[in-house]
């Protein structure tokens, strides 16, 4: 069992939470959130016939009143970077938590995960932002924490990536 | 030959001059350490017996140079040194105050009563002074168990989000507390009741450490030589954690030396406690000997006291129940023992006896029975030189009832009646006289009896049946005479005739069969009368 610490980023009320809250094995209580920033969940993975755990650092959002410590950072194999289709601004707090990610642990295999995929007809983010995306050579995964659209595929993905990257 | 003649003249002269030379390998000589050091441990080997040598020279040449040297490594572990054995000795102190005073004790028992787990158990559990259940090398940037060990029993679920959330919350407190703490300094303790979580930092990795019961701080010096040995050792391997454990196997035993255990000690009893305790025990034993053997003297005298006694026979005592038994023969005449029990003190609830019921041949009941039988103050029994002696007056009567009553009783033996008297009884004298008074008077030739010589005849058998009660050796004979002047042959005949009737009168009414005679004087007395005569038959002794 080779072991992973994944950071998940993202704005407040982004769906970070509920985005893996259905597919994690979770021990600790969401106060941890509001009290220490972080809670600690556990998604296990096998891939290429070995398996991984992913310990996922379920980071508190960014905000103006919380920022993100950065050394609940340090230490991470791979991050997701989460933001709200429905909420523009969390693309630009995004922006600010890559470039967080970059100063304090250099350049690590990630995903961004534009969630609430769900209700599309509802979403600020248009094909301008999109292209904004594509042109920084992201990977891109259109994420929804209610129906469970692209979850699994997401953990499979960063965990090969930050496997290839090694 | 690739080289030119100059160059071949320039390598020459570098080994010919040997500053030329030495300038020359200084340029490559780093580089070629680094790439040695990289390939194996042989430049290691080489060196280090050099260097040790080299550190051992100076300090015996110039010991201040290594002391200025060391000194900013060596205070700040001196004065942490000393603050941990002050505080080691200071929660010695607590320790011994709270034991002294059992509130450890009564802390358990309260413990026990709220959560429902047995005294013995708890106890048991303290028993240990502490141990180690559960150690964790943990990746000190990722939060991941590099490796773990523990002791049989203790199993932990999810111990790497367990550990990461731990390594958040130590980041979460330097954060919250940058201001109030030393650099280096970190949450190293974390009390849950009676379980400790102990964190040492090491550069790449926290050795975390579940210690169940108290654990001492004189303790942490030895987790921190174990946590620098690991680092010493495996410090890269560390640093470029993989994520596997399996790759860090040949940690386990170092983890395992963590594992300690230590048995609470045995606390020295107060000898004050020891002697108070033998003390009251001694009193105690003592009290219980003085009451046991006060109470057996008591009941031996009781026994003895009933040895003594006339009319009884102890056959056997016992004790049971606390009840004390005696068990024997009891004189029938004989009723309560309750006077004993009381004058030697004894409880008579506690006295228990079994008796069996006999006749005492001894003198005093022999002598209280015969005065229950003869009841009367002219009869005396006394009991001198191993002789009964009967003395007293007694009529015919008792006379005989005394001398029948010794011979039913064969067991008394040597009894003496010979001063047992007779009395003369004045109503048979009287009864005599009466009787010998009534004469039966006839007119000439009549042999048959009157109305008046019927009642006199009458008087005269009553009171001679009277008199037989008293007398039984005694008689009665009506004695009459002839005529001897006139016709001695016709007188004799009425006189027989008279006496024939009178015999007849008396044998209808009454029952005296030899008793009664009756005689024919030839002596010429008083004629036409017969004379009623009592004559008594035997003489009395």
């Amino acid at each position: 069992m080779v072991k992973k610490k994944i950071c998940v980023l993202g704005a407040y009320s982004v769906g970070k939470t509920s985005l893996i809250q259905r597919y994690v094995k979770s021990i600790f209580s969401d106060k941890y959130h509001t009290t220490i920033g972080v809670k600690i969940d556990q998604k296990d993975i096998r891939l290429h016939s070995r398996d991984y755990r992913l310990i996922l650092w379920d980071i508190n959002g960014e905000d103006e009143y919380q920022h993100v410590k950065k050394n609940y950072l340090i230490g991470a194999s791979g991050y997701f970077l989460v933001i709200d289709g429905t909420r523009r601004e969390t693309y630009d707090v995004v922006l600010e938590l890559k470039k967080l990610v970059d100063e304090t642990i250099g350049d690590k295999p990630f995903l961004l995960l534009i969630n609430k995929s769900d209700i599309m007809d509802e979403w600020e983010i248009d094909s301008i932002l999109l292209m904004d995306m594509r042109k920084r050579n992201w990977d891109i995964m259109f994420t929804s924490a209610k129906s469970g659209m692209n979850v699994e595929e997401a953990f499979r993905k960063l965990a090969a990536k930050i496997v290839e990257n090694e | 030959m690739g080289l030119e003649t100059g160059e071949l003249l320039s390598l020459r002269s570098w080994l010919r001059e040997p500053e030329k030379f030495s300038a020359a390998i200084a340029g490559v000589l780093p580089s070629a350490i680094r790439q040695r050091m990289e390939q194996d441990k042989e430049l290691e080997k080489t060196l280090l017996p050099l260097i040790e040598q080299i550190i051992l020279a100076s300090v015996r040449k110039r010991p201040e140079v290594m002391a200025d040297a060391l000194y900013p490594v060596m205070a700040p572990a001196i004065r942490k040194s000393i603050s941990m054995a002050i505080r080691s000795m200071l929660e010695r102190i607590n320790n011994t105050l709270e034991n002294t005073f059992s509130v450890e004790l009564l802390r358990l028992r309260l413990k026990a009563l709220f959560t429902g787990k047995s005294y013995a158990e708890l106890v048991l559990a303290r028993s240990h002074f502490f141990s180690v259940k559960h150690v964790f090398l943990i990746h000190k940037e990722t939060g991941l168990v590099i490796q773990q060990a523990h002791d049989a029993q203790a199993t932990f679920e999810d111990v790497d989000m367990m550990t990461a959330m731990l390594t958040a919350i130590q980041d979460f407190v330097k954060d919250v507390f940058s201001g109030d703490i030393q650099q280096g300094d970190a949450l190293d303790t974390i009390k849950i009741q009676d379980l400790n979580v102990w964190i040492e930092e090491g550069a790449s990795a926290l050795l975390v450490l579940v210690v169940e019961g108290y654990i001492p701080e004189s303790y942490r010096p030895e987790f921190e030589r174990i946590l620098e040995e690991i680092h010493l050792h495996f410090g890269e391997k560390l640093r470029h954690f993989s994520g596997n454990e399996d790759d860090y196997q040949m940690l386990v035993p170092y983890l395992e030396q963590c594992l300690l255990k230590e048995k609470k000690k045995k606390k020295k009893k107060s000898p004050w406690k020891l002697i108070v305790l033998a003390v009251i025990l001694a009193v105690l034993a003592g009290s219980f000997l003085f009451f046991r053997i006060r109470e057996n003297r008591r009941y031996e005298r009781l026994v003895e006291q009933l040895k003594e006694s006339p009319g009884v026979v102890i056959t056997d005592t016992w004790e049971s129940g606390g009840h004390f038994h005696i068990a024997g023969l009891k004189d029938v005449s004989l009723h309560s023992f309750g006077k004993y029990a009381t004058a030697q003190h004894i409880d008579s609830s506690l006295l228990v006896f079994h008796w069996k019921p006999y006749v005492s041949v001894e003198p005093p009941f022999v002598l209280k029975r015969f005065r229950k039988q003869f009841p009367v103050k002219d009869i005396r029994l006394s009991f001198r030189q191993g002789s009964y002696i009967v003395s007293g007056a007694v009529n015919r009567q008792q006379y005989d009832a005394i001398k029948d009553y010794f011979e039913m009783h064969p067991e008394i033996e040597k009894v003496d009646v010979s001063q047992l008297k007779i009395k003369q009884n004045i109503d048979f004298d009287k009864a005599k006289r009466k009787i010998e008074s009534l004469t039966l008077r006839y007119k000439i030739n009549v042999t048959d009896l009157n109305e008046e010589q019927k009642d006199r005849l009458n008087i005269i058998c009553n009171t001679f049946v009277y008199m037989l009660k008293w007398q039984k050796e005694v008689k009665l004979i009506f004695v009459t005479y002839g005529n001897e002047k006139q016709n001695v042959g016709g007188n004799s005949v009425i006189a027989r005739r008279r006496l024939a009737e009178i015999a007849k009168y008396v044998a209808e009414n009454y029952n005296f069969g030899d008793a009664v005679q009756y005689e024919l004087s030839e002596e010429v007395e008083k004629n036409r009368t017969v004379f009623p005569i009592v004559q008594i038959t035997k003489k009395e002794n």
